[in-house]
């Protein structure tokens, strides 16, 4: 028995040497690896520099390039790279030129004249004329082809016959030289040129689009500075410079972006140094504004969207206007405001974000006064208080102000349920079939006006989908905006918006919470980055990468002696 | 063996059309309207309708279903409504990244699981033992997003030995990091299940046989003990292969992937009905291969089961 336990001993002894042996083995395997590895980055900044390409990052795969097809930030960003349109939204975020070198309107405010710049090449090799420009315009307008964005050009005589299949061809198009595009609208639309300027608006190379058909987005042929290089699904795309293009070209050469869905992930990349600018959200502009290294690279500017409350006008309690001023009145959204992320977001008491054409408000909001709220209640006969459902969309904002809502209501009596939905059962709740009490939605515009924030959003002729998702409706309030949409003097323009966004607000259709800013942070090599107002604008054809001894540039300015070399041959 | 196996691939064939007409079903319940989440909710109800019939959405339920399992079956998946693209590029092109994925935890999880449970198990209630499985408790309790992100800045972004994120060049030093953690939660799993399938042998009369004749431990675990615990271990490694096929949603999220795991969740949040008919069909086919592939391993393991 004892010799047997010895035996046993030993073995164990034997054994436990063992495992230290594999386990050193596995380390060393480990290790060898790690070195194996090291120092092949695929990052752009490690030891040599690569001062000529872009490193960017999507957060989503962006749909076809395709500007019928485009419809989110991010296609809309592509397309921006790939395609011009008449005109384009400038840093001011300002209607100016782009493939028309000046446009003219009839005094009635009827009929667009633009002239078209000359020599303007497609990717092809192709030249552009005014036909391709009526052959985009079509396209988008085609009923065959389900453009979500066909209510942008909808203004056009005859579009909507057109689009509804009773037209054969868009009246209000034509091209009566090869450098000339007239455009005549239903009614005066002082706000036309700006729709022009959206990615909806750029113009396609009409052979290659009827060539891929389908899949035109995949391979796509516009005039811009810069061509689709390569496209791997669900990893990245990325451009290459164009050295026809008519306008200032870029200073880089390529630019790369990959598709990275997660905001950690994103940063993970930026703080390794493989992206050169981060946009940040309210779950980490915090962690950069207080960073040494990257607090003084932040970049900020209103971003155009506003987010609020809609309160259901077409239904009771809230068609009753005292209910709903009450509930503007018993929320502190001040203090909500300074919960979330200060810095990230803007107090709104209107809709139209401040400075905006101009924009000065005159309507400075509800007060937070909770005992008037609960006198307010009172009077509309709901002294006891009430039920009231809010719809929320999953993750993000939504949850970060919906309970403080949810808290400051309860103290006038007010029973809220917060109804988290994911996003399409949100969109349908919300829509034209649902009918909510509250939603708690965002308004982003699709082009830079005041007039985007008031007649989509509150007249009575838009439906919930279309943006009026309080169901508001007001004979003034609809007279103005009628008026706004018809006015081209800005001055003239300027005081309807104020006057229109005061008597939409007197009647309390929301309870307006932020205009957001956008944040980026840019790293150090990043030299003439800035905040575009409008996202489409942006072209990448003003940034560089240079270091702080200055190598870089001079990379970049070779680069284009070169390509510039090889277009003359 | 061939008979067996023909019979397990038949037996699969109900099981498919069983789980295409759910995945069909639930997303006629659903809510959201398809056709909006592709025209927008701006468009024309002209542009709205005219898009309906080119999908063939205004048809009955049941007529979509035969129109789906006619192309199916003759090989076209169809075209993304989002993207436009063919189903079935969308998931050839993804397929390799989930399968790379897939293997690389999977020969991390089963080396470390079967390795720790063995030994936990054959030196029952020691010390060592317990801390094996305290410490499994703990890692396992800590959510994958903590241990994916602490790695990533860790491995990535401080000391840069790894990529932070991505498939790179497609190499499988892009998938070292994403591997590593999800096969370590997987390895605990399989640990636990292990040691205890494995103390349930250890306790049977031969194995005190086998110690009594005076075999090396080290041959009484792996020869007799193992051997005869590896019918539920087989079934335990190909549920979690299959599990890894499908897809590990959280992990190609957070390293960047574009794997099957995305590509489903997205089509699904998006109502893309082709996409996500894709990939239950494909989802449903690596499960039923998978089983059959288990139920073969086991008549390789137990000779019992080709009998019976």
């Amino acid at each position: 028995m004892m010799t047997l336990r010895g035996r046993r001993a030993r073995l164990r002894k034997k054994k436990r040497r063992k495992h230290v042996l594999v386990l050193a083995g596995a380390l060393l395997l480990a290790l060898g690896l790690a070195s194996l590895t090291n120092g092949r980055l695929d990052g752009p900044h490690p030891q040599l520099p690569d001062f000529t390409t872009w490193h960017g990052a999507f957060a989503f795969e962006p749909g076809p390039l395709d500007p019928a097809r485009a419809v989110t930030v991010t296609d809309g960003s592509a397309c921006a790279l790939v395609y011009n349109g008449l005109v384009r939204f400038d840093a001011e975020g300002l209607v100016v030129p782009d493939l028309a070198e000046r446009w003219e309107v009839s005094p009635d405010g009827l009929v667009y004249t633009f002239h078209l710049r000359s020599g303007v090449r497609f990717h092809d090799g192709s030249t552009l004329t005014a036909p391709d420009v009526v052959y985009s315009f079509t396209r988008l307008l085609d009923p065959k082809l389900g453009s979500r964005r066909a209510w942008v050009l909808d203004s056009i005589k005859g579009a909507r016959d057109f689009l509804g299949g009773r037209a054969l061809r868009v009246d209000g198009l034509e091209a009566p030289d090869t450098l000339t595009v007239r455009i005549t609208l239903e009614r005066p639309l002082a706000h036309f040129p700006a729709l022009l300027a959206m990615p909806a608006g750029y113009v396609v190379s009409p052979e290659a689009a009827r060539r891929w058909g389908m899949d035109f987005g995949y391979h796509p042929v516009g005039t811009g500075p810069w061509k689709l290089a390569s496209w791997r699904e669900g990893v990245g795309m990325s451009f290459e410079v164009f050295a026809g293009y008519f306008g200032q070209g870029p200073r880089l050469q390529t630019l790369s972006y990959r598709f990275i869905p997660d905001a950690t992930t994103r940063q993970a990349e930026f703080e390794a140094g493989n992206l050169e600018v981060l946009a940040l959200g309210e779950e980490n502009a915090g962690y950069f504004a207080q960073n040494p290294r990257y607090a003084a690279r932040i970049q900020k500017a209103p971003e155009l969207a506003v987010v609020y409350v809609a309160l259901n006008c077409g239904k009771p309690p809230l068609d009753d206007v005292l209910v709903r001023r009450a509930l503007n009145h018993a929320i502190d959204r001040g203090a909500i405001l300074d919960a979330i992320r200060p810095g990230r977001y803007v107090l709104a008491n209107g809709s139209i974000p401040l400075g905006l054409g101009g924009h000065e408000p005159t309507w400075d909001g509800y007060a937070y006064d909770p005992s008037l709220a609960r006198a307010l209640l009172a009077r509309a006969g709901y002294p006891e208080g009430l039920d009231l459902d809010l719809v929320i969309r999953a993750g993000g904002l939504s949850v970060f102000s919906a309970e403080p809502i949810q808290a400051e209501l309860a103290r006038v009596g007010v029973r809220l349920r917060i109804v988290q939905l994911e996003t399409q059962a949100f969109f349908a709740a919300t829509g034209d079939s649902g009918n909510p009490d509250l939603c708690l939605l965002s308004w982003v515009a699709d082009y830079a006006d005041p007039e985007n924030f008031l007649f989509p959003l509150f007249h009575s002729s838009n439906t919930p989908s279309g943006g009026n998702n309080a169901r508001f409706s007001d004979p003034v309030a609809d007279l103005l905006m009628e008026e706004i949409r018809g006015e081209a003097d800005p001055r003239r323009r300027a005081v309807l918006c104020r006057a229109a966004e005061r008597v939409v607000f007197e009647r309390a259709p929301w309870i307006p919470l932020f205009f957001p800013v956008d944040l980026f942070v840019c790293q150090p090599v990043v030299r003439g980055f800035r905040v575009w107002p409008v996202y489409s604008g942006n072209k990448m054809t003003e940034v560089w990468l240079e270091d702080d001894a200055g190598r870089g540039d001079d990379l970049g300015r070779e680069g284009r002696a070169d390509r510039e070399g090889g277009g003359r041959e | 063996m061939i008979r067996f196996t023909l019979r397990r691939l038949l037996g699969a064939i109900p099981v498919l059309v069983a789980v295409s007409l759910a995945t069909f079903g639930l997303l006629y319940l659903v809510p959201g309207d398809p056709v909006k989440a592709i025209v927008g909710e701006r468009a024309s109800p002209e542009t709205i309708a005219n898009v309906r019939r080119e999908l063939g959405l205004d048809l009955p339920l049941g007529r979509r279903y035969l129109n789906w399992l006619g192309r199916t079956l003759s090989g076209d998946l169809g075209r993304s409504w989002i993207t436009g693209r063919p189903v079935a590029d969308s998931l050839k092109a993804r397929l390799p990244v989930t399968a790379k994925l897939a293997l690389t935890a999977f020969a991390i999880s089963t080396a470390i699981g079967l390795g720790v449970g063995v030994y936990a198990a054959s030196r029952h209630n020691t010390a060592a033992d317990h801390l094996v499985r305290v410490g499994l408790l703990v890692f396992g309790a800590v959510p994958v997003f903590v241990i994916a992100t602490g790695a990533m800045y860790l491995f990535g972004v401080k000391w840069r030995l790894l990529p932070v994120s991505g498939i790179g060049d497609g190499s499988l030093r892009n998938f070292i990091l994403p591997g590593l953690v999800l096969g370590l939660y997987l390895s605990i799993y399989q640990a636990r299940m292990t040691r205890s399938v494995m103390l349930e042998v250890i306790r049977q009369d031969f194995i005190r046989t086998a110690r009594a004749k005076g075999l090396e431990e080290t041959a009484v675990i792996w020869r007799h003990a193992f051997r005869n615990a590896l019918v539920t271990v087989i079934t335990l490694l190909g549920g979690s292969l299959s599990n890894l096929l499908v897809g590990s949603v959280l992990t190609e999220t957070i390293f960047n992937l574009p794997g099957v795991g995305r590509f489903t969740v997205d089509a699904a949040y998006a109502r893309d009905l082709p996409a996500v008919m894709g990939c239950f069909l494909f989802q449903s086919v690596v499960f039923v291969a998978a089983n059959a592939l288990i139920d073969v391993a086991y008549g390789l393991a137990d000779p019992r089961v080709r009998v019976g």
